[in-house]
Order: C-alpha cells, then structure tokens, then sequence
C-alpha cells in the first residue's frame, strides 16, 4: 500500500511540474503585460524599465521560468502587473471562494446520494422517472444560465414580494459591514445561498446519475437478497449492507470531478460579481497580470492533483484488489 | 447459425470468386472482416461456396442495422433526434428565407417605457421591442431581429460543437488506441500527457488559451478548433482501457499470427469493437462543447462579433433578464434544447450499443 501511495504521489509532483511550465510557456506568450501601462504616453520610460525588471521581464524565458518556479516553491507568487505581490491578493480571494464551494461541495454530496438511492430503490416508477429527466435536464443547463435564471426570475421577484432582501445578487457580502463574525453571519448567508445554490444544482445531477446506477448494481448482488432473506430490516439492508458498498465508486468519482467544481465556481462567481478566487484569475487572464494567472492555475492544478490522489488513496484503502494490482 | 469453420473472408482472401461480394460485415465479430489486401498465404482453403456466403447475409444483421434498430424503438432517444435535426433545419431555413437578416438593423428595437406616477415618481412600464407577428422573438436594443439572431447562435453552436466532436474523437481514439496497444513507454507517455492536460479544468485553460488565440479572431472554426485540441483526453483514457482488454482477445492474436500489420490490426480488427463507446463518447462531446463553447462567449472570449453565438447573445440579454425578457430567454432556452437533445441522443446510443447498460432490478 505504501509503494502504491508513493508511487502516485511522485507521478502527482512531476504532473504537476509539467503542467506548471506548460501554463508559464502559454501565458508567458499571451502577449505585452505592459500594455496597459504602455497605453498612457504619459508614463516616464524609466517607470516602465523599472516596471520591466521587477517582473524579470528583461530576462530569456527559461531564466524567468526557473525563477518564477524557484520562487513558488518557498511560497512567494511574484509580483502583479501593477507592482504588488500576487501571494496575499491570492489567498484573501481564495478563502472567499471556499466560502461558497465548500457549502456546496457538502450539499450536492448529500443530495446525490440521497436521490441516487431513491431513484434506484424506485427504479421505473414516478420518482425514478423525474429525478433521472431532472438529472438530465440540469446536466443540459450551463452553469451562467442556472445562475442568471436564479438570480433574475427567482431572487428579484421573491424579493419584491416579501418586500427586503432575502437574496443578495451581487457580491459576496454587503459593502458597509461591520460587527463581529455572528452579527455578520445573516450577511454573508443571504449573499452566498444563490451562488451555493447553483453550484448545488449543476453539480449534484451528474453524482446522482453514477449513485442510481452503483446502487442498481449492488442491489442486484446476492448478499442483498440473503440479507434480506435473513429478515433483516428493509432499511438496514439498504443502508448498512448496499449502500456502504455502492459508495465506493461515486467517492472517487465526486474526488475526481473537483475540477468541475473549481471551473463551476469560476462562471458562478462572475455571475453574482463574488471576488472570488475565479474571477480574479479571470480578470488576470484578460490582463495579460501573467504572475497572477500563474498562480491562480497553480493553485487550481494543486487543488485538482490533491483530489486525484486522495481519490487514488480512497479507492485503495476501501478495495484491496486496486492496490494489490 | 452454422458456417464451416475457414472460409476464405474469414483468413484474408483477396477477391471474392465472381458474382457480386457479400456485403461485409463490421463489429462485434470482427473475424468476419475479410483481410483483403493482406498478401497472406493460406494453404489448402477452398473459396467459399457462393450459396453460403448469401446465406448468411441473409441471416446475420450488420451491427450498424442492430444498433439502428435498437435506437429506432427507444421514444426519448428518436424524439430527441428529430428535434434536434428540426433546430439544425429551422436555423439553416431561417437564414436562407427569413425577411430579416441576423446582422441587419431593422426600424423597430426594444426600449423600456417610463411614466410619472402621481408623485412625480418614474414608474415603468411595458418595454416596447416584444415578440410580435412581425418579430417572433421579439428586437433587441439595437434594432436586431431575435429570431434571426437567435437561429444564426443555434446554426453556429452546432457547426462548432460537430467539428469539436470530430476532431477531438479523430485525436482522442487515435492517443487511446496507441497507448492502449503497444503499452510499455508509449502508453507511459501518451497517458501522462492526457494527466497534464487534465489538471487544470478545461474551462480554465480554455479560458487561457481563448485569451491568447481567438479574442482577435473571426468566425467559429478558431474556436472549435482550440476546444477540440483539448476536449480528447476523456475518450483518450477511454479508449485506452478498451483496447488494453481487446488486446488480449483470440480474434487479435489470431490476426497476428496472420500476419496483419500492427495499423491493420488496430484499424480492422480492434476499433470496430470498440465503436460503441467511442460513438456515445462523440455525442456528449458535442453536448461538451455546446456549454463550453457557449460559456466561452458568455464570458466574451468566444465567438466575436459581427460573428453571433447563444452565449454571446445571453450576456447581451442579460442587463434587462426581467423586463425585455425574449432578450434572455430565447437563447437560453436555445442552448438547453440543443444539449438536452444531444445529451438523450447519446444516452439512446448507449443503450443501443449494449443493452445490458440499462439496469434492471432482478
């Protein structure tokens, strides 16, 4: 098991150094980062020859390279475009990301799994029928459209009708707060729940597809039928024996499809202008700010590997046969 | 059904002996593809006899025809398809016939209505710009018609969702099938490539990539083409693991010790049995690409204008969601039917490739 483990770790590191160079090559070459600054003919030369050697920009590419990596590696991201580091702005926008993917990681997971199992016990009949078409029909839906319909056609109306705010639509928490952590809690909630909602919605559907037909495969083994035979009760039978088993893949699966969610969060933040982490780096890309995209797809790539592996390391504590393989 | 055991289709004769060729037959049985072509001596084996030959195509359905026939009686999946190619029709007709052309400025445009409350307030009222007789889906701000604007997004979400699909299946089966068939380093090297290709999330380098590529561009192929360079490492990892099992079937082994060349192999023997997946795999690929290809333009790094695309016209629509509603809610709903057809197109597929995918409850 520890060879295994080791194994995919160094292949996760090298990955991820590949990955990193092949990102640092492309933005490297997305265009004049000085742009920008270049476009006001008022700016001194000496500005921007400074602005140049601070961002290492005189340098051949693989000089930079090396020493942006060398950098990264003791935790220190560069410097932004605009002269300041990149490390600090990240992290400040990272966490107000996880503000909104964390909540809604935990949520889809519990509704996949719960109407996974339903549609599965239910197989063929009403319920089955509407959660697969369901399922279907929000795997068909882009995440800007869910969140534009819930922002437009339920937060504005519901709340015209109750007469306040129940739903903030824009940004993640209201510009004069104040208070301690608790008194701001209502704040933060009325801002996040449409965000987490949409990320819930386009997420859930397709963990919920895999849970139905893992469950469907167990139930049809023959220890369910003998644990039944045996007059166990229904629900322990479906809880205790099946479902433990049926987990098993949509874990990996749900690990595995992090990705997804990083790029999820990204369109929904634009939608309802969080300052998050993804539109930060959207931004950045726009920019040309290349330290700071460097950076954002750093971190996302490590978020991405991580998951992977702890997919990997899941998939081999819970069945013996992967990791004897 | 019983044949003799060697005819000469099955151990790669050249020619068939006169009369018409039986047609030939692909797929699950891929020994019955005759090795034309390949100059294998075989000793001692009679031409088939003519009368069997024709028996058999008489008896044996193709595994096209099967597969056909299974989709044909699955409603979801028919219907899907029809409504499908009835929106390719709708917006090719549309942009032939309509009176309105999708870049034309026409004399009506949408605008919000005001008038002064009793207190001197502004309170508005019915924008002006609705679907209409004149314009179904209604104008936008400028003065476009929706509906040709609407059906020339529908046209060029689906031209650049096929040439992605395409593309990225042509790569992904072919990276697949190597790395599954020769293994060793090959394999190694083609598969850690598909890993760095799926660390960071697709949107996220397309995004990257857009930026960089296409912002300056015009029309769609730029973009279908950065899509499809990366959409393949699914199909890629997928065909990989078919091919690692057929590599190991009697029917390869026994092409081998034929002599078939290692591409004849591949090509003939082995890709027919692995056409199910690839095709299922193609279809969501499409469905892929419509999302991605339309979040893309949502975020402005897609389809430029004049060129227009669904995404692009949805965050035009976006600003006035709830008062010039048609803005939003035709192309919207445009890009939702077209993935939702596709993604029950390709479920029907799967179905129909192998039945046994649909679980039943014994």
């Amino acid at each position: 098991m520890l060879g295994y483990t080791l194994r995919r770790l160094a292949w996760a590191i090298v990955i991820m150094f590949v990955a990193s160079f092949g990102v640092f090559f492309l933005v490297a070459h997305s265009g004049d980062p000085l742009a920008q600054l270049r476009a006001n003919p008022k700016t001194p030369p000496q500005v921007i020859a400074n602005r140049r050697a601070l961002l290492h920009l005189n340098d051949p590419f693989l000089t930079r390279y090396f020493i942006w990596l060398k950098g990264a590696l003791h935790g220190d991201f560069g410097t932004r475009v605009d002269g300041n580091p990149v490390g600090p702005q990240m992290w400040s926008h990272f966490w107000i990301t996880l503000r909104m993917v964390i909540p809604a990681t935990i949520i889809s997971v519990f509704v996949a799994i719960w109407l996974g199992v339903w549609a599965a016990v239910r197989q063929g009949r009403m319920a089955d029928t509407l959660i697969t078409v369901s399922n279907f029909l929000l795997i068909s839906v882009p995440v800007f459209v869910i969140g534009l319909v819930l922002k437009d056609f339920v937060a504005i109306p519901v709340n015209k009708h109750v007469g306040h705010t129940i739903f903030y639509t824009v940004g993640q928490q209201s510009a004069t707060i104040s208070g301690g952590f608790f008194s701001r809690l209502p704040d933060y909630a009325a801002h996040t729940a449409l965000p987490v909602i949409t990320l819930v919605l386009v997420s859930y559907p397709l963990w919920a597809m895999y849970q139905r037909s893992s469950m469907l495969e167990e139930l049809n083994r023959d220890y369910v039928r003998l644990a039944r035979a045996k007059g166990l009760h229904p629900r322990r039978v479906l809880i205790r024996h099946t479902l433990r088993n049926a987990l098993l893949p949509v874990t990996t699966v749900i690990a595995l499809d992090f990705a997804a969610i990083l790029a999820g969060a990204l369109v929904t933040e634009i939608v309802f202008d969080w300052s998050g982490i993804g539109q930060w780096g959207f931004a950045a890309t726009v920019g040309l700010d290349f330290n700071s995209v460097q950076a954002y797809l750093l971190l996302t790539a490590f978020f991405v590997v991580a998951f992977n592996f702890l997919a990997d390391v899941i998939y081999g504590l819970l069945d013996p046969r992967i990791r004897l393989a | 059904m019983t044949r003799p055991p060697t005819t000469q289709s099955d151990l790669g004769g050249s020619g068939y002996p006169g009369g018409p060729p039986p047609r030939r037959e692909r797929g699950r049985w891929a020994s019955r593809i005759p090795l034309r072509g390949t100059k294998v001596p075989v000793a001692g084996v009679d031409t088939p006899a003519l009368g069997d030959e024709h028996g058999l195509a008489g008896e044996a359905k193709g595994q096209f025809r099967i597969v056909a026939g299974r989709y044909v009686h699955n409603r979801r999946a028919m219907g899907s398809l029809i409504v499908f190619l009835l929106l390719f029709l709708t917006s090719v007709l549309v942009g032939w016939f309509w009176k309105y052309g999708y870049a034309e400025i026409t004399k009506s445009y949408a605008r919000a209505t005001f008038h002064i409350g009793p207190n001197g307030t502004l309170i508005a009222g019915k924008s002006l710009g609705a679907p209409s007789w004149d314009h179904p889906f209604g104008v936008d701000p400028i003065g476009h018609d929706v509906l040709a604007q609407v059906m020339q997004g529908t046209k060029t979400e689906i031209f650049t969702a096929v040439v992605v699909a395409v593309i990225a299946t042509l790569i992904g089966t072919t990276i697949g099938a190597l790395a599954g068939y020769y293994g060793g380093w090959a394999e190694s090297l083609l598969m850690r490539f598909t890993d760095v290709i799926l660390v960071v999330p697709l949107l996220v380098i397309l995004i990257v990539l857009a930026n960089r590529f296409t912002k300056t561009a015009s029309g769609w192929l730029p973009i279908a083409l950065v899509i499809a360079l990366l959409a393949w490492t699914y199909l890629a990892r997928l065909v990989r693991a078919d091919f690692l099992s057929l590599r190991e079937r009697d029917f390869v082994e026994a092409a081998r010790g034929l002599g078939a060349p290692n591409r004849r192999i591949i090509v003939r023997h082995m890709l027919p049995n692995a056409i199910g997946p690839i095709i299922v795999n193609a279809t969501l690929t499409v469905a892929n690409a419509i999302i991605l290809e339309s979040t893309l333009s949502f975020l402005g790094l897609g389809i430029q204008p004049p060129d227009v695309s669904l995404g692009q016209l949805v965050a035009a629509g976006e600003g006035a969601a709830t008062t010039q509603w048609w803005l939003f809610a035709f192309p919207a709903g445009f890009i939702v039917a077209l993935v939702l057809c596709v993604n029950f197109i390709g479920d029907g597929l799967r179905e129909a490739f192998d039945p046994h995918a649909k679980q039943e409850r014994r």
